[in-house]
């Protein structure tokens, strides 16, 4: 590998590695705009310009090769001229109307303005006009006035997505980004161009005047759309998820998540349950689950559970737990009737449930139209709506002595068990609490608590070990957990499932874990500097841009 | 305009010599007047030998950056798995060049000999001709050409029975400028927008279809079979220094009789002017200003221009380039803000508008001059082009930026006192200017 000299400091470079990425390591954040390290290399924006040794004119840093001995200045006057004159000219047509851009305060030119620019405008011509609020699909506006042309978008869609759907369109300062008439951008990856435009110009429609992106509290999760479990951060304000992002994880899901993830979002916010409830009666939460108590004690072992493969690990763990060996059920399984997703060789898998790998691990895959027709007295559901994906079922409640349902939303289910005389209970979404998916693969994945949880919901793991509390049985074969709930039963539950990996709850790193990690080496994260420089939330950069400047 | 060879003095003439030969686009004068010779000669010898004779030559690209033809062709990888391609570049949208239109109409076969003979040397089997769109004459020419060589067994699967296959296309652009850059002419080739290309890789090893491929100007082409008939070596007693051979002159502007002149590389300008293009076209309108080598280059005044020699390096010396050869000659009373003005619009228009710099700068820097020129510039203007064409020259993927730059910088430098004349005058100042 070669050793170059970047701003008197040496670095070897990685493979396959440019100068930005090797210099990112090195501590010195070239500024750019049109490289992107998961897209081909375009070269256009020009911000990356650097000086190296021996080459007289200036060369942009993203295709320029590495050689050893190289030295490169990336803060020489020539340097700092150059960088300013490009962005000047990036700005010259530039609306600057950061007060009504919902990019501002992730936007390139105003972290670039900052810390490479802060010149007086001299512009004193006319500006060049071009259409605004264009609408170029499902998902995504256009402001081409606030456009820097890198063409991101246009090589995510032909690169990533495989649609070409974007191109640029006429020339010279005139050019804007477009779709061909009649082929708007329909592509199910859509969103991503919203994230990897360096400025204003690509807008979700979804997001757009949502929240300032400085009130955003962020938290990673994972994406519970599908199987592929696309690692995501969650972006929240006033305890309502504002926009979901992918997070990198070279392993799962690079860069990138579909549109459909992104955008399935709002049953996290809207019609929640948020308190216990029984028929019309609304109740506390210790009465809730005394009355279930009860109820579980009329039945003694003539109940069936269902479970969801919507449901955590954790969750799993538990109720699997608590209904087989503190207080066996009759049947106990985990089964969805939703219907299967279109399927890609890019990201989308076809089951729709993150969590399909640990039922299968718990040997709990069940038939819910089964289930529902075992001869049991009493019902208890966990999670999803099997009435709302087969309307038949709310007929069969009526079979029971008693209906129970611990649920995230006022769905079919919860209209139906609260019509048939059962007992609702709030149950926590992912996003109220921290957990771990398997996904497709088997990769164990972490997500964190991004909200308060909504009115009284409980995570269900949770309810599982209150329910046993009020059962007054004991949950904990080892006793109660010194840490945390989920660690609990990672240590104490978990390791008697042999199909389920082993896993030190509390260090699992942020890429997640693949299925055949033994706890006896420490996982190095894959997360690099080069990747630092292009996740979404590449805010560190700018900073030590900044530092290098003035120190 | 005339082709100008009738009454040029009695000099070597290599590419022009059958200009004015009755129905000299057909392949039977061709072949009466010796053509179609040289390729066999070539087809003779080892491909690296043609390559040898055309670098012993010192033929340089006439497209415009000069670099050595045969130079060139050797950077072809060796033994490379993937097809080889020659294109040739016929674009010619350069302002004030006109040259290689008048061999593709009138000596059509001399390219395509020429062709041939590259595709030998660089190992190719197909060359794409692409074709300025706007040559509609030179196209239907040319490809009658073709079609005559094709019947004649020249072109195709065994020519001159040498049975190296040889195709030849032609591409018609559809009126870009940037298409005549030749990696923007690459991408338009295969059927993309014509953007420029990020070097490297190079077009030699990364070019056509993603394949090692040579991309040569007409004009560089039609010398080749001389070279080979007559040898490098008698190629490069023609004219003086590493400026080896003849060249086509296109002679535009003030001039009694505009045209295309050739002569040994190294010909006085003064020689130029008066005896092959009829000296001034108004007596009482003095030469005011040349720009040697089409729009992009640097412009000289006359003082500069009435002593230098036209050839690569003399021109190089004077800051200027010999660039296509477009030699626009200017009179006295000419504005020069206005012609200036009129080049940056050029340039804002043809801009690709890939990068940045180039995008907007050269709008920013034509909507500047208009403003010169027609009133209501500041004195700080002027600093003000001045610096934002340093922030674009040499700081793009391809040279369209450094090609409004060096007229741009150039005529403000050398005719400074125009511009601020100008802008002291809130217009033009000139009582009636030249404006054609």
């Amino acid at each position: 590998m070669p050793k170059i000299h970047i701003d008197e400091r040496e670095i070897e470079a990685g493979a396959n590695e440019n100068l930005i990425a090797t210099a990112a390591r090195a501590g010195v954040h070239i500024p750019h705009f049109c490289w992107h390290p998961a897209l081909s290399v375009a070269g256009n924006c020009r911000q990356c310009l650097v000086e190296i040794e021996g080459v007289p004119k200036p060369q942009i840093a993203c295709n320029t090769p590495l050689k050893d001995g190289m030295v490169v200045r990336t803060k020489s006057p020539a340097i700092q001229e150059a960088r300013r004159g490009v962005l000047e000219f990036l700005l010259l047509n530039h609306p600057i109307d950061c007060p009504i851009c919902d990019q501002a305060g992730e936007c390139r030119l105003q972290e670039y303005y900052m810390s490479h620019g802060l010149y007086d405008a001299r512009r004193n011509v006319d500006k060049v006009h071009k259409p605004k609020v264009v609408d170029l699909g499902p998902h995504v506006l256009l402001d081409a006035e606030r456009c820097v042309l890198c063409t991101r978008c246009v090589r995510f869609c032909s690169e990533v997505a495989r649609s070409d759907e974007l191109y640029v369109a006429e020339r010279g300062s005139h050019s804007e980004i477009a779709t061909f008439p009649g082929q708007p951008l329909v592509n199910a990856y859509s969103g991503n161009v919203v994230d990897i435009c360096p400025v204003g110009a690509l807008l979700s429609k979804e997001f757009r005047f949502k929240s300032r992106v400085w009130w955003l509290k962020k938290a990673d999760s994972v994406c519970t759309s599908c199987a592929r479990g696309c690692n995501v951060r969650i972006d929240h304000h006033w305890n309502q998820v504002q926009r979901q992002v992918p997070r990198y994880n070279p392993e799962v899901n690079s860069y990138w998540m579909c549109d459909r993830g992104r955008t399935h979002i709002d049953w996290i916010n809207e019609q929640r349950v948020t308190a216990a409830q029984h028929g019309e009666q609304t109740l506390v939460l210790r009465e809730a689950f005394e009355l279930l108590a009860a109820r579980l004690a009329a039945a003694g072992s003539a109940v069936t559970v269902v479970l969801s493969p919507k449901l955590a690990n954790e969750d799993l763990l538990a109720w699997r737990h608590l209904f087989t060996a503190v207080l066996p059920a009759a049947h106990l399984g985990a089964g969805s009737l939703e219907p299967a997703q279109p399927e890609d060789d890019i990201l989308r898998r076809a089951d729709p449930h993150p969590n399909t790998w640990s039922v299968q691990a718990l040997e709990l895959a069940a038939d819910v139209r089964a289930l529902w027709q075992a001869p049991a007295k009493l019902l208890l559901l966990v999670g999803d709506d099997p009435v709302g994906w087969d309307p038949a079922l709310a007929a069969g409640l009526a079979r029971f002595d008693f209906v129970a349902a611990a649920l995230t939303n006022h769905n079919a289910t919860a209209t139906s068990v609260l019509a048939a005389g059962g007992l609702l209970l709030p149950l926590a979404t992912h996003a109220e609490y921290a957990g771990t998916f398997n996904n497709y693969a088997g990769r164990v994945q972490r997500f964190e608590a991004a909200l308060a949880p909504f009115g009284s919901a409980l995570a269900a793991h949770e309810m599982a070990v209150e329910l046993a509390l009020v059962l007054r049985r004991e949950f904990w074969p080892a006793g109660k957990p010194r840490t945390s709930v989920q660690q609990g039963i990672w240590q104490q539950l978990a390791p008697a499932i042999p199909a389920m990996p082993r896993i030190d709850w509390e260090h699992v790193p942020p890429e997640g874990l693949n299925p055949t990690w033994k706890p006896t080496a420490r996982p190095r994260s894959v997360l690099t500097g080069e990747d630092a420089t292009d996740a979404y939330s590449w805010g560190a950069a700018p900073e030590a841009a900044r530092a290098g400047e003035h120190g | 305009m005339t082709s100008g060879t009738k009454e040029s003095p009695a000099v070597q003439r290599i590419l022009s010599l059958h200009f004015d030969t009755p129905e000299s686009e057909r392949l039977a004068t061709y072949t009466a007047s010796g053509g179609y010779s040289a390729c066999r000669r070539a087809f003779a010898r080892p491909p690296e030998d043609v390559t040898e004779e055309v670098k012993k030559s010192g033929l340089r690209g006439r497209g415009g950056a000069g670099f050595p033809a045969g130079v060139k062709w050797g950077f072809i990888p060796k033994n490379t798995e993937r097809p080889v391609y020659l294109c040739i570049n016929a674009d010619e949208s350069e302002p004030g060049t006109f040259k290689d239109r008048y061999i593709m109409e009138r000596d059509p076969h001399m390219l395509l000999e020429g062709i041939l003979i590259t595709c030998w040397a660089i190992r190719s089997h197909d060359a794409y001709i692409y074709i300025r769109g706007e040559f509609e004459d030179a196209r239907r020419v040319l490809q009658a050409a073709i079609d005559e060589a094709y019947a004649a067994g020249h072109l195709g699967a065994n020519p001159c029975g040498s049975g190296w296959r040889i195709d030849v296309t032609i591409h018609r652009g559809a009126g870009a400028y940037i298409c005549g850059e030749e990696t923007g002419l690459l991408e338009s080739l295969e059927g993309k927008k014509g953007y420029p290309r990020i070097k490297p890789p190079f077009p030699a090893v990364v070019g056509l279809f993603q394949s090692p491929t040579i991309i040569n100007n007409v004009e560089t082409i039609a010398c080749v079979p001389w070279i080979l008939e007559h040898g490098g070596e008698a190629y490069a007693r023609i004219g003086v220094g590493k400026s080896t051979g003849t060249k086509l002159w296109c002679i535009s502007g003030h001039v009694a009789r505009p045209g295309v002149y050739e002569t040994p590389l190294g010909v006085p300008f003064r020689t130029l002017l008066e005896e092959y293009a009829g000296g001034m076209r108004h007596p009482d309108r003095p030469l005011k200003a040349v720009i040697p080598g089409g729009s992009s280059v640097p412009v000289l005044t006359a003082s500069e221009a009435l002593g230098v020699n036209m050839d690569y390096e003399s021109l190089g010396q004077l800051g200027t380039m010999l660039g296509s050869a477009g030699v626009m000659v200017i009179e006295e009373g000419t504005c020069m803000v206005w012609a200036l003005a009129v080049i940056t619009r050029f340039y804002a228009e043809e801009s690709c508008g890939q990068c940045t710099p180039c995008r907007e700068g050269t709008s920013w820097v034509n909507d500047i001059m208009w403003r010169l020129e027609r009133g209501g510039a500041t004195p700080e203007d002027i600093a003000l082009v001045h610096n934002l064409c340093d922030n674009m020259i040499g700081k793009t993927i391809c040279v369209l930026a450094d090609a409004m730059v060096m007229p741009a910088k150039s005529f403000m430098k050398k005719f400074k006192p125009e511009f601020d004349a100008h802008i002291a005058a809130g217009r033009c100042p000139l009582p009636q200017p030249v404006r054609d």
